[in-house]
């Protein structure tokens, strides 16, 4: 057997404090976003029986999720995702609450797969809205979330599932058959998409129009245009207009720059029914952030009612935060004060009032030299050190200029508050 | 254009045909083609970079969005399934994934498990799967085709060229799984951020397909 004493799962890992940090205040600017469109936070359990996730319009394989057995001998799950428990507690505790229901999340994620197996995912779920409007409202809250987390350069992608849906419906081919077709087209197969109509016996402008759809990104106007250049049916025609219809909002928000079209992005998860998007930002091989419309997934768990809703993978925007160099620095509000000797209380009392100012003091009782309070800082990442002085005189050293100034506790309160103005025009 | 597009490629012999097909539509490899020990060679000229891997590596490189592209066999791809973009047959390193064994083995695949020797588990298992028969893989790294000689297995799933070593073996194909060829990958991310230089190295790459032929 071996010793697994020092080691952790695959898939799993240590954050250590300057990462954690930075993935905080990510999560805090997400809340902050989505609180700022008036929707409500909520907590799932983290774990459920296995029957929430196995529903039909169960999305995850059964050798992706954790699961444990209760002493009753029930099969539970470690929350492998987020929607599905919130429709069911849409359907269920939340049934008398008035419509629509505008939720979100920050929760942890487990999955069995290789790479990440536990990750943080922002999410929002907007449920009893039918209209197209709210579509567009969420793509431009996944924009706004993005933008307000730092992520540099990134671009979100809408499709709408029927559109390709309603296409294959025109031939008449197995559910297997489509679903090989689905997988072809989802990896721009052209190869395999036209070895898969010629075998069928697909000819003319379906032909010519599938073998399209896997290279219909883009501009938004252009690929619709290029698109109606067929006989779409209405199916495939009304898809188009959704997509219109929500970019309008997009629009209106001035996002327009951040959003591109793919129309060749099919239903990976089964319950998406309409409008999908999914974002990504340079220097990532990896979506950031997924989602789209779910009408059929609450009548699991009670009434229908037409839902839409995303999830931001949190962990991997803090990698694009660190690949893109735009992680904010630690040590913005931390100081650390030297307390030694006869005027320790002095020393205590000032920590409490520069606290109580929202700043970060860490007291050095260890009457250890200048110097060697001075490399931890260093080591550590904190700019600056106190000193007290005579009476309600401080002196702070900063470590990164080795200027020194004689101030006093409103002094540095009132430096605190520049130095964040600076910094928040730089992080925005 | 500050970005080096990235181009992981096997080493080996379906590199030097990808090369002379990049050569063909302007992108200068004659560095890869003298050093040997680089793994990493660039052209300033095209703004490419190549990156020499192993081939089992090639898709793993192009999801994880380390290279933007790369070329690697279907047999691979079927193999490991990445989540990347299938965007062209380059129609180099032809070949076939076939079962076989010897003209005795056919009973053996009348047997309630089959005991299936290959490099290709996940390919043999679909297969096997699909025809709704039971098998159990016996994974081995080379010589697959030792493997009925010797009782250690019914049949074989294995990648044939010319089929020349099946027969000085006194083996056989009892039947074709598919056809094989290299193929050029895509991060899924990548198309769309290098959307314009991506799209003007396939239609490149496409016209001197075209004219190859």
């Amino acid at each position: 057997m071996g010793d697994y004493r020092r080691q952790v799962p695959d898939g799993l890992g240590d954050i250590l404090a300057d990462e954690c940090a930075v993935k905080r205040t990510v999560e805090t600017a997400i809340r902050d976003v989505f609180l700022g469109y008036g929707l409500r936070e909520v907590s799932t359990p983290t774990f459920e029986y296995l029957d929430v996730f196995s529903t039909r319009q169960a999305v995850l394989e059964q050798e992706q999720m954790f699961k444990l057995t209760d002493p009753k001998g029930r099969i539970l799950v470690i929350r492998p995702d987020v929607t599905i428990p919130i429709a069911r507690m849409a359907a269920t505790n939340m049934k008398a609450q008035p419509k629509p229901l505008k939720l979100f999340y920050i929760s942890d994620v487990f999955r069995e797969a290789s790479g990440q197996r536990e990750f943080t995912q922002a999410g929002v779920e907007m449920i009893g809205v039918p209209g197209i409007e709210t579509d567009g409202e969420c793509i431009s809250m996944a924009v706004g979330a993005l933008k307000t987390a730092g992520i540099e350069d990134f671009r979100i992608d809408i499709g709408q599932v029927k559109f390709f849906e309603s296409i294959i419906d025109e031939i008449n081919i197995t559910d297997d058959d489509k679903e090989s077709l689905r997988h072809y087209i989802k990896h721009k197969n052209l190869v395999a998409v036209e070895e898969f109509l010629d075998g069928k016996g697909v000819n003319g402008g379906l032909k010519e129009l599938l073998l399209l759809v896997p290279v219909l990104y883009g501009e938004v106007g252009e690929i619709i245009k290029l698109a109606r250049e067929f006989p779409l049916n209405d199916g495939a025609a009304k898809a188009l207009v959704d997509i219109e219809k929500a970019y309008q909002i997009i629009k209106e928000y001035g996002y327009e720059k951040y959003v591109s079209i793919d129309l060749g992005m099919v239903k990976e998860l089964s319950y998406y029914t309409g409008i999908i998007f999914k974002g990504f930002t340079r220097d990532l091989g990896f979506i950031i952030c997924s989602g789209g419309r779910y009408d059929d997934l609450q009548q699991e768990f009670g009434k229908k009612a037409p839902a839409t809703g995303f999830a931001i993978n949190v962990n991997r925007v803090v990698q694009a935060l660190y690949k893109q160099n735009r992680q904010q620095e630690y040590g913005q509000k931390s100081y650390i004060l030297v307390c030694s000797g006869p005027d320790r209380k002095k020393a205590i009392n000032t920590a409490q009032r520069m606290r109580s100012a929202g700043l970060y003091i860490e007291l050095d009782m260890t009457e250890a030299n200048i110097e060697q309070v001075m490399a931890y800082a260093k080591a550590k990442g904190v700019k600056k050190i106190i000193i007290p002085e005579e009476g309600s005189r401080l002196r702070v050293v900063n470590l990164d200029t080795g200027k020194q100034t004689i101030t006093s506790i409103p002094g540095i309160i009132a430096g605190l508050s520049l130095d964040r103005n600076k910094c928040i025009s730089g992080w925005h | 254009m500050d970005r080096y597009l990235k181009i992981a490629l096997a080493k080996g012999r379906i590199a030097i045909q990808a090369l002379e097909l990049f050569e063909s539509i302007g992108i200068d490899c004659s560095l890869l083609k003298e050093e040997t020990r680089k793994l990493i060679v660039r052209d300033p000229a095209s703004m490419v970079e190549f990156i020499l891997v192993k081939p089992k590596d090639v898709a793993k490189y192009v999801e994880q969005g380390a290279v933007d592209i790369g070329v690697v066999g279907k047999d691979t791809l079927l193999e490991q399934q990445p989540d990347l973009y299938e965007v062209l047959d380059l129609g180099i390193g032809k070949c076939r994934m076939v079962v076989a064994g010897t003209k005795g083995s056919v009973n053996g695949l009348n047997r309630a498990v089959k005991v299936v020797a290959t490099k290709y588990p996940v390919t043999a298992r679909n297969y096997f799967r699909d025809k709704r028969q039971s098998i159990q893989v016996v994974e081995l790294d080379g010589s697959v085709e030792l493997a009925p000689l010797v009782g250690l297995s019914h049949v074989i799933v294995d990648l044939v060229e010319t089929g020349q070593t099946l027969k000085e073996n006194g083996l056989v194909i009892l039947d074709e799984i598919c056809p094989i060829s290299a193929r050029l990958v895509v991060n899924k991310v990548s198309l769309k951020m290098e959307n314009e230089r991506i799209t003007r190295l396939l239609k490149a790459l496409r016209h001197a397909l075209r004219k190859a032929v």
